[in-house]
């Protein structure tokens, strides 16, 4: 590790024990009741117990599966989308367009009617999921491909490579950066659909057992899974997806 | 080998259809290296364009050893003047790109592809990145690149242009050694009339029009003085020729009064 980064780790760590500090001294100075702002220790003491018990493990299990399904399949289908848009111009004036209108769409905004159409059930958490994480992908391989210099595509042309071989060779390499910066995007728009979907089902989940702590009134439950759900989306969106990117820097 | 005849090319420009090369003829045996001269916006590279295959809608023919031009094919190997290397791939992988469908087997893609390396002077950055070297040896990866298929007809689309001046000096001498030690069969574009002069065999002249206006044989051995007697000469002659006919122009363009034509471009 380099001095410089090892600096800046530095300085987040005091960041977060700062804030850490904030929370614990407006708790002790009781400005707020327990049960509207419950004590670090108190989630902490939560967090322990929920874990020891092993009754997260169902609810994160469950959670992971739901996302990475509805992820990767929206994935697949934003990327061929976005390939097809790029190839046929027909499509691009009336799928492409419509599109970016529902990308506007918060996916809060589809709750009622993916409970109507698939009942309270997993189905409509991934149909959301699905919905909210496609367009992204779609639109970053759109613009991608309208980003590659048109003089590659015509030196692949003119060594060889035609139709198949031009996206195998030529097109997807090209827009690999973009590919990437893209699937971090739909990522980060699959796991707030996730949330926002499992708020209103039954189950087991993150989101449910949010919702039940919000029943329950128990605060200290619902900051332990808020928290959960940001140390994973950093986890993924930061580390995992970071490291891809950086694996494709050399292509600028 | 390379056999025009009346070529013509129409296509849409601000809204007027213009009429390129008008009935264009020219006939190019294997070994010459031709430089096709002309000022800027004068159709130089549409013409490459329609060789490389990449323009199909023209009219008259076109054709390479009997065979009608229509699609590409590595049979004519273009070099863009901004490189059009693969960032994602490094050099030797440039350079074997185009012999993935001919040699099957990875290792003698390669070999060949150091041939074409060391013939440029680049086998030492054989693993370098793209992004890694300079402009003017990205050039040399790029001409490797474009050799490395055995192309009939080498195209270059004023591959200088982008460089520095020692880099360019460095590419002309390059591309000299490329003609005489393996007899490709050059065509190179461009609106530099010093490195016509410097560079080729015969000088085949464009106005603005896209028409033909001069086509010379040039005698002087390589490596060639920019003040040499022949060069001077035509020189002399291929300025007296653009200027003689822009002056025509303007004066059947005053009266027709008709607008939307290209300007001469006073920098060749």
């Amino acid at each position: 590790m380099t001095e410089q980064s090892g600096k800046s780790s530095q300085t987040r760590v005091i960041f977060l024990l700062s804030l850490l500090l904030l929370w614990y001294v407006i708790c002790k100075l009781e400005i707020y009741p327990n049960y509207l702002l419950p004590s670090p220790a108190m989630v902490l003491n939560t967090l322990k117990r929920g874990f020891l018990d092993g009754a997260y493990f169902p609810a994160l299990f469950q959670s992971s599966k739901r996302v990475l399904i509805g992820y990767l399949t929206a994935v697949v289908i934003g990327s061929l989308l976005g390939l097809a848009i790029s190839r046929f111009k027909q499509l691009s004036n009336t799928v492409g367009e419509s599109l970016t209108a529902l990308q506007s769409i918060p996916s809060v905004a589809w709750v009622p009617l993916a409970l109507l159409w698939f009942g309270i059930s997993e189905s409509a958490v991934l149909f959301i999921v699905i919905l909210e994480a496609f367009i992204p992908c779609s639109l970053g391989v759109q613009n991608a491909i309208k980003n590659i210099p048109p003089k590659l595509i015509l030196a692949g042309r003119s060594l060889g490579c035609e139709s198949f071989d031009l996206y195998k060779r030529i097109i997807i390499p090209a827009i690999l950066p973009q590919l990437i910066s893209s699937l971090r995007l739909s990522w980060a728009f699959a796991w707030r659909a996730l949330i926002a979907g499992e708020l209103f089902i039954n189950g087991s989940g993150l989101g449910q057992t949010l919702e039940l702590g919000r029943s329950l009134s128990d605060m200290s439950e619902v900051i332990a899974m808020m928290l959960i759900i940001a140390v994973i989306g950093y986890v993924a969106d930061n580390i995992l997806f970071r490291k891809l990117e950086e694996s494709t820097n050399h292509y600028s | 080998m390379l056999k025009i005849d009346k070529l013509n090319l129409k296509f849409k420009a601000n809204g007027f259809i213009k009429n390129l090369f008008n009935d264009f003829d020219l006939s190019v045996d294997k070994g010459e290296f031709i430089c096709i001269l002309g000022p800027s916006g004068c159709g130089k590279s549409s013409f490459l364009n329609i060789l490389a295959g990449f323009e199909k809608n023209y009219t008259g023919s076109v054709l390479l050893n009997g065979e009608k031009i229509l699609k590409p094919d590595i049979k004519r190997a273009i070099v863009f003047q901004d490189y059009a290397l693969f960032p994602w791939l490094n050099v030797i992988e440039n350079v074997s790109f185009g012999l993935k469908n001919r040699i099957s087997n990875h290792q003698e893609r390669f070999m060949q592809a150091i041939r074409y390396l060391e013939l440029v002077d680049l086998v030492e950055h054989s693993r370098a990145r793209i992004h890694e070297i300079s402009g003017g040896m990205q050039q040399r990866v790029a001409i490797a690149r474009a050799l490395a298929v055995q192309p009939e007809i080498l195209l270059l689309d004023e591959p200088l242009g982008a460089l520095d001046d020692w880099s360019r000096r460095n590419l002309q001498n390059e591309l000299i050694k490329i003609w005489t030690e393996l007899k490709q069969t050059i065509l190179f574009v461009t609106h530099s009339v010093d490195e016509a002069l410097l560079l080729a065999s015969r000088i085949v002249v464009m106005n603005v029009n896209s028409e033909k206006v001069l086509d010379i044989q040039l005698k002087t051995e390589h490596p060639r003085k920019i003040d040499h007697p022949e060069s001077v000469k035509i020189r002399l002659l291929i300025k007296d020729v653009l200027n003689q006919k822009l002056k025509k122009n303007t004066q059947e363009n005053a009266a027709q009064s008709s607008s939307g034509d290209n300007i001469f471009d006073p920098s060749i």
